[in-house]
């Protein structure tokens, strides 16, 4: 199996911000989620991969090459799209496609309007009065028409309306039939995530908390309630955070098999939904301070 | 084929998958040499990851249930009447193990356990 | 690297036409009333070649302005471009921005010095030739080069900044000369000189300039703009 992406160690000192050693790699043929919270660094990961930011550590490879030795030819197989597009904005789609387009040599027109007819984006308006989710869906058409392998995008269903980012999460599952495709997206919604993606990377203070298959996460964690007599110093350690209330606690485990044998059947167990991992490492950093 | 699958189940989604083909394959559903769809078709149908359905796939692969033919796709594999016959047997052994376990509990006799029992088998009947 | 000069024209291919129709017409109008009112000025001209030297340059970075508006030089270096190539087309485009704006002044000159029956200034006959014009451009793009990567370092603020300088110092300039009755005198003078040593003494000047920008300023602005963060 070869991987479109492989990020090892890379770090960057943004001043008040910092990229610690993040490592992932993203098999050929899966979409792969980036998660974390407003300020975990997932922007700054994704413009690296782009070469907009420079890092200070670390390597990234692309398609099994330095991302800046062959970089031209990496992007030339890759679909970007921006949180916020910054185009020309007085231009109309088509005249934007019409400067996008001749940088491709793969540039392939029946994609391009398939997209336009199926968004049912206009061509003669100019950008500056789209839509957020318009804007959104011109971006994704115009980084999707020169038949790219690796589809890069920031955010692209913030902003959007429900319905909306629904087809744009179907159209990017549909987009997956290909198998030498792969996706990386970012999104601090985490139903997104949990609804396409295939692997889940979970950023958190500049930090990679885990890099795995959504099966992994789902059969890893799960949320544990019960009476808080079952949590004390040693119970706990099985734990991600705990917090307790009056009437009982709620905590993150990451090991669920080991925390049932511990705790048996006198706890409850659920599913742990990627807000609810966000949300005790969070708690977990809160108190490590 | 069909397949439902439920989000809110604790039974692992591969697992839903696996049991349900497995279910339609000794129900006779399922033929032997019937194509099965791509790894990828099922999981863009079913709105599941690529890797669930691959993992569904290996454990009936794993079982003998289907086989995979390098570029042509994946089939129900030619079944062993009498194994299949053994494993439903055995299924249905495990479930009665459970029933009888929860009969006990509950102080549920051998004698009543036997009448549920037959109650059940005449409805099913008529 | 075409397609990276080419986007700019047809992005803005309406904005380079008015820009470049006003210089024109700015031309025009300004010579041929100067002229009409009594038959040329010395100051008069000195103010002429201030301005078309400023509206020149301003034109000039017609780009950059629009890029720095809207921060599309992140998006262009996501398209499958090296930054390098970034950096010399915008050099090319502002460059060739700058040519079309001086020979919007020369046309609109002559067509002043037209409108006056032909009567130019006296004493000034160098402006209706291209040589001076061409130097007057040569003398521009030699201060790009070092004005450029002072912007890729730092970008449009201070960048701009280095611009108003130089455009300050081209005013006091002018301000200086005006005690100078004899100035247009010593441009002839100047122009004559090049003359005499016609083409070749003008191909030296384009030649120089040429190996100081590909040698010297652009592969400068390329190092500086390899390691800066983009769209931040």
């Amino acid at each position: 199996m070869s991987n479109t992406l492989e990020i090892s160690n890379l770090s960057k000192n943004y001043g008040d911000f910092q990229l610690k050693d993040v490592s992932f790699t993203l098999p050929t043929g899966y979409i792969m989620g980036l998660i974390g919270p407003n300020g975990a660094g997932k922007t700054t990961v994704i413009k690296t991969i782009m070469n907009l930011v420079m890092k200070d550590k670390g390597e990234v490879q692309l398609f099994g090459k330095d991302h800046r030795d062959f970089e031209i030819e990496a992007k030339k197989r890759i679909g970007f799209v921006y949180d916020t597009p910054n185009y020309y904005e007085h231009l109309s789609l088509k005249r934007l496609k019409n400067v996008i387009a001749p940088f491709y040599d793969r540039w392939d027109e029946n994609i391009f309007m398939d997209l336009v007819g199926r968004f049912e984006i206009p061509l003669n308006k100019p950008l500056k009065k789209f839509s957020k989710g318009m804007a959104m869906k011109s971006s994704i058409a115009l980084a999707l028409s020169h038949h790219a392998e690796f589809i890069v995008m920031d955010e692209p269903t913030s902003g959007l309306d429900p319905v909306v980012r629904r087809e744009m999460l179907d159209f990017l599952r549909n987009l997956m039939e290909d198998e030498k495709k792969s996706i990386l997206f970012s999104s601090h919604i985490t139903t997104d995530i949990e609804q396409v993606a295939d692997y889940i990377t979970f950023m958190h203070k500049g930090k990679v908390v885990f890099s795995k298959t959504k099966d992994a996460v789902r059969e890893q964690y799960a949320l544990v309630k019960g009476g808080n007599e079952l949590i004390n110093e040693a119970t706990k350690q099985h734990f991600v955070a705990v917090r307790t209330g009056a009437y009982g606690f709620e905590g993150l485990t990451d090991d669920v098999s080991q925390t049932k044998k511990i705790l048996s059947n006198s706890a409850i167990y659920e599913k742990a939904t990627l807000e609810d991992i966000m949300f005790f490492n969070n708690i977990k950093t809160k108190a490590e301070g | 084929m069909k397949i439902i699958i439920s989000n809110a189940s604790s039974e692992p989604i591969y697992e839903q998958i696996s049991r349900q083909v497995k279910t339609q394959i000794i129900s006779g559903d399922l033929q032997e040499g019937d194509g099965l769809p791509s790894i990828r078709k099922l999981a863009k149908e079913l709105y599941i990851s690529v890797i669930t359905t691959k993992r569904a796939y290996e454990e009936l692969e794993k079982e003998g249930f289907i086989d995979t033919v390098g570029g042509k796709g994946t089939f129900v594999a030619v079944q062993n009447k009498e194994l299949l016959r053994e494993k439903k047997m055995k299924s249905i052994e495990d479930m009665m193990g459970k029933i009888v376990l929860e009969a006990h509990k509950l102080g549920v006799t051998h004698a009543e356990l036997k009448e549920m029992l037959d109650i059940l088998f005449d409805s099913k009947e008529n | 690297m075409v397609q990276l000069i080419l986007k700019d024209f047809r992005v803005h291919a309406l904005l380079v036409v008015i820009c470049l129709a006003a210089l024109f017409a700015a031309s025009t109008l300004y010579i041929a009333l100067v002229l009409l009112s009594g038959n040329g000025f010395k100051t008069e001209l000195m103010l002429y070649t201030l301005i078309t030297i400023l509206s020149s340059s301003a034109v000039s970075l017609l780009f950059f302005i629009q890029d720095e508006m809207f921060k599309t030089d992140a998006v262009f270096v996501s398209l499958p471009v090296s930054r390098k190539q970034l950096v010399w087309s915008k050099y090319i485009s502002s460059i060739v921005l700058l040519l079309l704006a001086f020979t919007a002044h020369f046309f609109g000159f002559q067509l002043g010095v037209v409108i006056n029956n032909g009567v130019g200034f006296e004493g000034a006959v160098v402006y209706e030739g291209p040589l001076l014009w061409c130097m007057l451009l040569l003398a521009v793009v030699a201060f790009k080069s070092y004005a450029f990567p002072l912007y890729f370092k730092f970008g449009m603020a201070t960048g701009g900044m280095v611009f108003s300088v130089f455009q300050l110092l081209v005013v006091i300039a002018f301000l200086y000369s005006l005690q100078f009755e004899t100035w247009t005198d010593q441009i002839n003078a100047v122009v004559v000189w090049a003359e005499q040593r016609s083409l070749g003494g003008l191909f030296g000047m384009l030649l120089c300039l040429v190996v100081l920008l590909t040698s010297g300023s652009m592969p400068l602005s390329a190092q500086l703009f390899k390691n800066k963060n983009l769209g931040t």
